[in-house]
Protein backbone atom coordinates (compact mmCIF):
# COMPACT_ATOMS: atom_id res chain seq x y z
CA UNK A 1 0.00 0.00 0.00
CA UNK A 2 1.38 3.44 -1.02
CA UNK A 3 2.37 5.48 1.94
CA UNK A 4 1.19 9.22 0.80
CA UNK A 5 3.96 10.90 3.36
CA UNK A 6 6.50 8.93 1.48
CA UNK A 7 6.21 10.60 -2.09
CA UNK A 8 8.96 12.97 -3.10
CA UNK A 9 8.86 15.49 -6.28
CA UNK A 10 11.70 13.20 -7.35
CA UNK A 11 9.19 10.29 -7.82
CA UNK A 12 9.13 9.85 -11.22
CA UNK A 13 5.13 8.65 -12.79
CA UNK A 14 5.09 4.88 -13.65
CA UNK A 15 1.90 3.36 -14.77
CA UNK A 16 0.86 0.18 -12.49
CA UNK A 17 1.95 -3.36 -13.24
CA UNK A 18 -1.00 -4.49 -16.06
CA UNK A 19 -2.41 -1.12 -16.04
CA UNK A 20 -2.95 -0.12 -20.05
CA UNK A 21 -1.17 2.77 -22.02
CA UNK A 22 -3.07 5.81 -23.51
CA UNK A 23 -3.44 5.64 -26.74
CA UNK A 24 -1.24 8.35 -28.95
CA UNK A 25 0.58 8.86 -25.70
CA UNK A 26 4.51 9.55 -26.39
CA UNK A 27 5.40 9.26 -22.56
CA UNK A 28 3.94 5.54 -22.78
CA UNK A 29 2.77 6.09 -19.05
CA UNK A 30 -0.09 7.82 -19.34
CA UNK A 31 -3.28 5.69 -18.00
CA UNK A 32 -6.69 5.69 -20.01
CA UNK A 33 -9.61 7.91 -18.21
CA UNK A 34 -11.01 4.48 -16.18
CA UNK A 35 -7.59 3.49 -15.15
CA UNK A 36 -7.08 6.79 -13.38
CA UNK A 37 -10.24 6.87 -11.81
CA UNK A 38 -9.79 3.53 -10.43
CA UNK A 39 -6.28 4.64 -9.04
CA UNK A 40 -6.50 5.92 -5.92
CA UNK A 41 -6.43 9.91 -5.38
CA UNK A 42 -2.52 10.30 -3.88
CA UNK A 43 -1.40 7.78 -6.93
CA UNK A 44 -3.13 10.13 -9.54
CA UNK A 45 -1.87 12.76 -7.77
CA UNK A 46 1.97 11.43 -7.79
CA UNK A 47 1.09 11.19 -11.84
CA UNK A 48 0.29 14.33 -12.34
CA UNK A 49 2.76 16.10 -9.99
CA UNK A 50 5.25 13.98 -12.57
CA UNK A 51 3.55 15.27 -15.89
CA UNK A 52 3.53 19.06 -14.43
CA UNK A 53 7.50 18.42 -13.56
CA UNK A 54 8.67 17.94 -16.84
CA UNK A 55 5.87 18.56 -20.35
CA UNK A 56 4.45 21.36 -21.82
CA UNK A 57 1.44 23.41 -21.46
CA UNK A 58 -0.41 21.82 -24.72
CA UNK A 59 0.45 17.98 -23.46
CA UNK A 60 -0.70 19.24 -20.04
CA UNK A 61 -4.22 20.30 -21.10
CA UNK A 62 -4.77 17.58 -22.99
CA UNK A 63 -4.09 15.34 -20.06
CA UNK A 64 -6.62 17.37 -18.13
CA UNK A 65 -9.77 15.97 -19.40
CA UNK A 66 -8.15 12.70 -17.64
CA UNK A 67 -7.16 14.36 -14.29
CA UNK A 68 -9.18 17.06 -13.95
CA UNK A 69 -8.85 19.09 -10.69
CA UNK A 70 -6.09 16.98 -9.71
CA UNK A 71 -3.54 18.09 -13.01
CA UNK A 72 -4.62 22.03 -12.46
CA UNK A 73 -3.25 21.71 -8.35
CA UNK A 74 0.11 20.14 -10.13
CA UNK A 75 0.92 22.36 -12.51
CA UNK A 76 0.04 24.63 -10.40
CA UNK A 77 2.42 23.15 -7.59
CA UNK A 78 5.30 22.16 -9.45
CA UNK A 79 5.06 23.72 -13.22
CA UNK A 80 7.30 26.86 -14.24
CA UNK A 81 6.07 30.15 -14.74
CA UNK A 82 5.54 30.06 -18.50
CA UNK A 83 3.88 26.82 -18.22
CA UNK A 84 1.70 27.66 -15.72
CA UNK A 85 0.77 30.95 -17.61
CA UNK A 86 0.37 29.21 -20.35
CA UNK A 87 -1.89 26.17 -19.22
CA UNK A 88 -4.22 28.56 -17.08
CA UNK A 89 -4.79 30.71 -20.08
CA UNK A 90 -5.87 27.24 -22.46
CA UNK A 91 -8.07 26.69 -19.58
CA UNK A 92 -9.60 29.68 -19.26
CA UNK A 93 -10.06 29.42 -23.02
CA UNK A 94 -12.53 26.47 -22.55
CA UNK A 95 -14.54 28.07 -20.46
CA UNK A 96 -17.51 31.14 -20.65
CA UNK A 97 -19.74 32.68 -18.29
CA UNK A 98 -23.95 33.15 -18.86
CA UNK A 99 -25.14 35.82 -16.73
CA UNK A 100 -29.05 35.88 -15.66
CA UNK A 101 -31.14 38.24 -14.30
CA UNK A 102 -34.88 36.86 -13.39
CA UNK A 103 -37.59 39.43 -11.89
CA UNK A 104 -40.19 38.75 -9.55
CA UNK A 105 -42.84 40.41 -11.40
CA UNK A 106 -45.10 41.13 -7.99
CA UNK A 107 -42.37 42.77 -5.60
CA UNK A 108 -39.55 44.14 -8.48
CA UNK A 109 -37.04 41.85 -6.63
CA UNK A 110 -34.06 40.74 -8.74
CA UNK A 111 -32.18 37.37 -8.62
CA UNK A 112 -29.14 37.47 -10.33
CA UNK A 113 -27.05 34.11 -11.71
CA UNK A 114 -23.87 33.75 -13.63
CA UNK A 115 -22.49 30.50 -14.64
CA UNK A 116 -19.45 28.99 -15.80
CA UNK A 117 -19.63 26.44 -18.77
CA UNK A 118 -16.97 24.43 -19.86
CA UNK A 119 -17.02 23.57 -23.96
CA UNK A 120 -20.02 21.25 -24.06
CA UNK A 121 -22.21 23.56 -21.89
CA UNK A 122 -21.58 22.05 -18.47
CA UNK A 123 -21.86 23.90 -15.23
CA UNK A 124 -18.68 23.77 -13.28
CA UNK A 125 -19.27 27.10 -11.67
CA UNK A 126 -22.25 29.23 -10.58
CA UNK A 127 -22.64 31.90 -8.38
CA UNK A 128 -26.24 34.22 -7.42
CA UNK A 129 -27.44 36.64 -5.56
CA UNK A 130 -30.97 35.43 -4.57
CA UNK A 131 -33.91 37.83 -3.28
CA UNK A 132 -37.15 35.93 -3.94
CA UNK A 133 -38.49 33.19 -4.27
CA UNK A 134 -41.09 32.29 -7.29
CA UNK A 135 -44.07 29.93 -6.47
CA UNK A 136 -46.22 27.48 -7.83
CA UNK A 137 -44.11 28.10 -11.17
CA UNK A 138 -45.01 25.96 -14.07
CA UNK A 139 -42.11 24.50 -15.88
CA UNK A 140 -41.20 24.88 -19.77
CA UNK A 141 -41.64 21.40 -21.74
CA UNK A 142 -37.80 22.35 -22.92
CA UNK A 143 -36.72 22.60 -19.28
CA UNK A 144 -38.15 19.89 -18.39
CA UNK A 145 -36.69 17.62 -21.39
CA UNK A 146 -33.02 18.96 -20.63
CA UNK A 147 -33.35 17.81 -17.04
CA UNK A 148 -34.15 14.74 -19.14
CA UNK A 149 -31.15 15.54 -21.10
CA UNK A 150 -28.98 15.87 -17.95
CA UNK A 151 -30.03 12.89 -15.86
CA UNK A 152 -28.68 10.96 -19.15
CA UNK A 153 -25.17 12.17 -18.56
CA UNK A 154 -25.20 10.77 -15.38
CA UNK A 155 -25.70 7.24 -13.40
CA UNK A 156 -28.90 5.10 -12.72
CA UNK A 157 -30.78 6.71 -9.27
CA UNK A 158 -29.36 10.13 -11.08
CA UNK A 159 -32.30 13.45 -11.61
CA UNK A 160 -31.86 16.59 -13.81
CA UNK A 161 -30.79 18.62 -10.65
CA UNK A 162 -30.73 22.26 -10.49
CA UNK A 163 -27.54 24.24 -9.53
CA UNK A 164 -29.87 26.85 -8.27
CA UNK A 165 -33.56 25.71 -7.49
CA UNK A 166 -36.43 26.11 -10.10
CA UNK A 167 -37.71 28.39 -7.62
CA UNK A 168 -35.31 31.30 -7.41
CA UNK A 169 -34.27 31.60 -11.09
CA UNK A 170 -36.86 29.57 -13.25
CA UNK A 171 -36.04 28.18 -16.50
CA UNK A 172 -32.63 28.42 -17.37
CA UNK A 173 -31.68 25.18 -19.27
CA UNK A 174 -28.41 23.28 -18.91
CA UNK A 175 -26.28 25.53 -17.77
CA UNK A 176 -28.58 25.33 -14.28
CA UNK A 177 -28.64 21.70 -14.46
CA UNK A 178 -26.01 19.01 -13.86
CA UNK A 179 -26.83 14.83 -13.49
CA UNK A 180 -27.33 14.70 -9.61
CA UNK A 181 -28.04 11.43 -7.37
CA UNK A 182 -31.81 11.69 -6.98
CA UNK A 183 -32.34 11.13 -3.34
CA UNK A 184 -29.13 13.78 -2.68
CA UNK A 185 -31.31 16.23 -4.77
CA UNK A 186 -34.90 15.81 -2.73
CA UNK A 187 -33.09 15.19 0.45
CA UNK A 188 -29.89 17.50 1.91
CA UNK A 189 -29.62 19.52 -1.30
CA UNK A 190 -33.62 20.77 -1.26
CA UNK A 191 -33.41 20.70 2.77
CA UNK A 192 -30.48 23.80 1.90
CA UNK A 193 -32.85 25.00 -0.53
CA UNK A 194 -35.56 25.24 1.82
CA UNK A 195 -33.24 27.30 4.14
CA UNK A 196 -32.24 29.84 1.64
CA UNK A 197 -35.93 30.64 0.44
CA UNK A 198 -36.54 31.12 4.45
CA UNK A 199 -33.77 33.63 4.33
CA UNK A 200 -35.32 35.42 1.98
CA UNK A 201 -38.44 35.62 3.84
CA UNK A 202 -37.21 37.24 6.44
CA UNK A 203 -36.05 39.79 4.03
CA UNK A 204 -32.66 38.53 3.79
CA UNK A 205 -30.24 38.21 0.75
CA UNK A 206 -28.42 34.97 0.01
CA UNK A 207 -25.21 35.19 -1.67
CA UNK A 208 -23.91 31.58 -3.42
CA UNK A 209 -21.29 30.22 -4.62
CA UNK A 210 -21.57 26.51 -6.09
CA UNK A 211 -18.60 24.65 -7.70
CA UNK A 212 -18.80 21.23 -9.66
CA UNK A 213 -16.17 18.83 -9.39
CA UNK A 214 -14.03 17.59 -11.13
CA UNK A 215 -14.19 19.47 -14.26
CA UNK A 216 -14.27 17.88 -17.62
CA UNK A 217 -16.77 15.04 -15.71
CA UNK A 218 -20.17 14.61 -17.21
CA UNK A 219 -21.01 14.05 -14.26
CA UNK A 220 -19.96 16.11 -10.92
CA UNK A 221 -18.63 13.96 -7.73
CA UNK A 222 -18.40 16.34 -5.30
CA UNK A 223 -20.86 19.87 -5.28
CA UNK A 224 -19.08 22.50 -3.28
CA UNK A 225 -21.26 25.20 -1.91
CA UNK A 226 -20.62 28.71 0.17
CA UNK A 227 -23.48 30.82 1.06
CA UNK A 228 -23.77 33.98 3.13
CA UNK A 229 -27.36 35.77 4.48
CA UNK A 230 -26.81 39.15 3.86
CA UNK A 231 -29.11 42.21 5.73
CA UNK A 232 -29.88 44.44 2.69
CA UNK A 233 -30.59 46.99 4.53
CA UNK A 234 -26.94 47.29 5.66
CA UNK A 235 -24.84 45.22 3.74
CA UNK A 236 -23.89 43.57 6.84
CA UNK A 237 -23.66 39.48 7.27
CA UNK A 238 -25.64 37.67 8.94
CA UNK A 239 -24.49 34.11 8.64
CA UNK A 240 -21.80 32.16 6.56
CA UNK A 241 -21.38 28.45 6.08
CA UNK A 242 -19.47 26.57 3.61
CA UNK A 243 -20.63 22.88 2.95
CA UNK A 244 -19.70 20.36 0.04
CA UNK A 245 -21.49 16.98 -0.94
CA UNK A 246 -20.99 14.17 -2.35
CA UNK A 247 -23.24 13.65 -5.39
CA UNK A 248 -25.23 10.61 -3.81
CA UNK A 249 -27.49 9.11 -1.34
CA UNK A 250 -27.58 8.58 2.00
CA UNK A 251 -26.79 12.84 3.46
CA UNK A 252 -28.42 14.68 5.22
CA UNK A 253 -27.89 18.76 6.08
CA UNK A 254 -28.78 20.10 9.39
CA UNK A 255 -29.97 24.09 8.29
CA UNK A 256 -30.86 26.87 10.28
CA UNK A 257 -34.21 26.82 11.53
CA UNK A 258 -36.88 30.02 11.92
CA UNK A 259 -36.12 30.44 15.66
CA UNK A 260 -32.35 30.21 14.85
CA UNK A 261 -32.61 32.75 11.91
CA UNK A 262 -34.52 35.63 14.18
CA UNK A 263 -31.61 35.21 16.82
CA UNK A 264 -29.07 35.85 14.20
CA UNK A 265 -30.99 38.82 13.01
CA UNK A 266 -31.85 39.87 16.08
CA UNK A 267 -28.28 39.56 17.55
CA UNK A 268 -26.59 42.17 15.35
CA UNK A 269 -29.18 44.88 16.60
CA UNK B 1 3.13 18.53 -0.01
CA UNK B 2 3.59 16.82 3.28
CA UNK B 3 1.70 17.75 6.13
CA UNK B 4 3.77 20.91 7.51
CA UNK B 5 3.52 21.80 3.80
CA UNK B 6 0.06 21.46 3.65
CA UNK B 7 -0.28 23.22 6.95
CA UNK B 8 1.52 25.94 5.85
CA UNK B 9 -0.40 26.16 2.67
CA UNK B 10 -3.41 26.06 4.59
CA UNK B 11 -2.54 28.98 6.83
CA UNK B 12 -1.43 30.87 3.63
CA UNK B 13 -4.62 30.33 1.76
CA UNK B 14 -6.33 31.66 4.92
CA UNK B 15 -4.32 34.97 5.21
CA UNK B 16 -4.78 35.55 1.72
CA UNK B 17 -8.74 35.19 1.45
CA UNK B 18 -10.27 38.19 0.75
CA UNK B 19 -13.57 37.40 2.85
CA UNK B 20 -11.54 36.07 6.27
CA UNK B 21 -8.86 39.02 5.38
CA UNK B 22 -12.03 41.80 4.93
CA UNK B 23 -11.17 42.78 8.66
CA UNK B 24 -7.91 42.83 10.79
CA UNK B 25 -7.95 39.97 12.85
CA UNK B 26 -5.01 39.08 15.47
CA UNK B 27 -6.28 35.11 15.60
CA UNK B 28 -8.15 32.86 13.58
CA UNK B 29 -9.49 29.59 13.88
CA UNK B 30 -10.62 27.22 10.81
CA UNK B 31 -12.94 23.80 11.74
CA UNK B 32 -13.03 21.38 8.48
CA UNK B 33 -15.97 19.03 9.62
CA UNK B 34 -16.58 15.31 8.06
CA UNK B 35 -19.97 13.54 8.20
CA UNK B 36 -20.75 10.81 5.51
CA UNK B 37 -20.56 12.31 2.21
CA UNK B 38 -20.95 15.92 3.81
CA UNK B 39 -18.34 18.17 5.19
CA UNK B 40 -18.44 21.42 6.63
CA UNK B 41 -16.21 24.46 7.13
CA UNK B 42 -16.27 27.21 9.40
CA UNK B 43 -13.97 29.53 10.06
CA UNK B 44 -13.81 32.33 13.19
CA UNK B 45 -11.61 35.81 13.28
CA UNK B 46 -10.10 37.41 16.60
CA UNK B 47 -9.09 40.48 17.29
CA UNK B 48 -7.88 42.10 20.59
CA UNK B 49 -9.77 39.90 22.67
CA UNK B 50 -13.07 40.35 21.45
CA UNK B 51 -15.55 37.25 21.04
CA UNK B 52 -14.75 35.39 17.77
CA UNK B 53 -17.10 36.12 15.09
CA UNK B 54 -17.89 33.84 12.32
CA UNK B 55 -16.15 34.59 9.36
CA UNK B 56 -15.72 31.50 6.83
CA UNK B 57 -12.98 31.91 4.00
CA UNK B 58 -14.56 32.03 0.77
CA UNK B 59 -11.53 30.37 -1.42
CA UNK B 60 -12.69 26.70 -2.58
CA UNK B 61 -8.66 25.70 -2.99
CA UNK B 62 -8.66 25.56 0.98
CA UNK B 63 -10.84 22.74 0.83
CA UNK B 64 -8.87 21.00 -1.83
CA UNK B 65 -5.73 20.87 0.47
CA UNK B 66 -7.50 19.96 3.63
CA UNK B 67 -8.83 16.95 1.50
CA UNK B 68 -5.09 16.69 0.42
CA UNK B 69 -4.21 16.57 4.07
CA UNK B 70 -6.45 14.29 5.37
CA UNK B 71 -5.15 11.52 2.85
CA UNK B 72 -1.47 12.67 3.90
CA UNK B 73 -1.93 12.18 7.64
CA UNK B 74 -4.33 8.81 7.06
CA UNK B 75 -2.85 6.15 8.89
CA UNK B 76 -3.21 2.75 7.47
CA UNK B 77 -6.01 0.69 9.45
CA UNK B 78 -6.97 3.58 10.94
CA UNK B 79 -10.41 6.02 10.22
CA UNK B 80 -9.80 9.11 9.11
CA UNK B 81 -9.92 12.46 11.70
CA UNK B 82 -13.36 14.04 11.38
CA UNK B 83 -12.51 17.18 12.56
CA UNK B 84 -9.14 19.28 11.78
CA UNK B 85 -8.74 22.80 14.03
CA UNK B 86 -6.46 25.32 12.17
CA UNK B 87 -5.36 27.64 14.65
CA UNK B 88 -3.19 31.10 13.86
CA UNK B 89 -1.86 33.57 16.27
CA UNK B 90 -1.06 36.06 13.92
CA UNK B 91 1.35 38.14 16.43
CA UNK B 92 3.44 35.18 17.33
CA UNK B 93 3.39 33.73 13.45
CA UNK B 94 2.06 30.18 15.30
CA UNK B 95 -0.05 28.01 13.18
CA UNK B 96 -1.24 24.93 14.97
CA UNK B 97 -3.31 22.06 14.14
CA UNK B 98 -5.20 19.39 15.74
CA UNK B 99 -7.25 16.62 14.72
CA UNK B 100 -10.36 14.69 16.15
CA UNK B 101 -10.92 10.85 15.78
CA UNK B 102 -13.70 9.98 18.34
CA UNK B 103 -16.23 13.01 19.16
CA UNK B 104 -16.80 15.16 16.33
CA UNK B 105 -19.78 16.21 17.61
CA UNK B 106 -17.80 18.38 19.93
CA UNK B 107 -16.94 20.64 16.76
CA UNK B 108 -20.14 20.74 15.61
CA UNK B 109 -20.75 24.33 14.01
CA UNK B 110 -24.81 25.27 14.26
CA UNK B 111 -26.20 29.34 15.68
CA UNK B 112 -26.59 27.63 19.16
CA UNK B 113 -23.31 26.43 19.48
CA UNK B 114 -21.07 28.54 17.51
CA UNK B 115 -19.79 31.37 20.38
CA UNK B 116 -19.19 28.09 22.64
CA UNK B 117 -17.13 26.73 19.79
CA UNK B 118 -15.21 29.89 18.84
CA UNK B 119 -14.02 29.88 22.54
CA UNK B 120 -12.52 26.91 22.45
CA UNK B 121 -10.97 27.11 19.31
CA UNK B 122 -9.40 30.51 20.06
CA UNK B 123 -5.68 30.76 18.98
CA UNK B 124 -3.44 30.82 22.56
Amino acid sequence: MTDPLSFRSADVPTAPAGAPPFAGDDAATVLSPAALNALPLAEREILANGYAERLGAAELHALRGAFGDSMDRAVNERSGPAVREDYAGRVAAETREIEAQVINPDGGEINEARWTVDEQGRPVHAEATLRTVFSELERSDAETQAQRDAADRGIDGDQGGHVFGHRFVTDQGLKNLFPQNGNFNMGAYKTLENEWAAWIDQGMDVRIAIDLGPRGADRPDRVRISYEVIDPADGSRVYDQRVSFDNRAGQSYDRVDSEQMDELIAARA
Amino acid sequence: MNRDELLGEIARLIVVDPKAGERPWDGYALIAWYGEGISRLNGFRYDKGQPGEALTPSGAEIENRLEQLRLATHVAGKAPWRVCIVRINREAAEVAIDFEYEDPGRWYVTPDSAADIAERVRPC
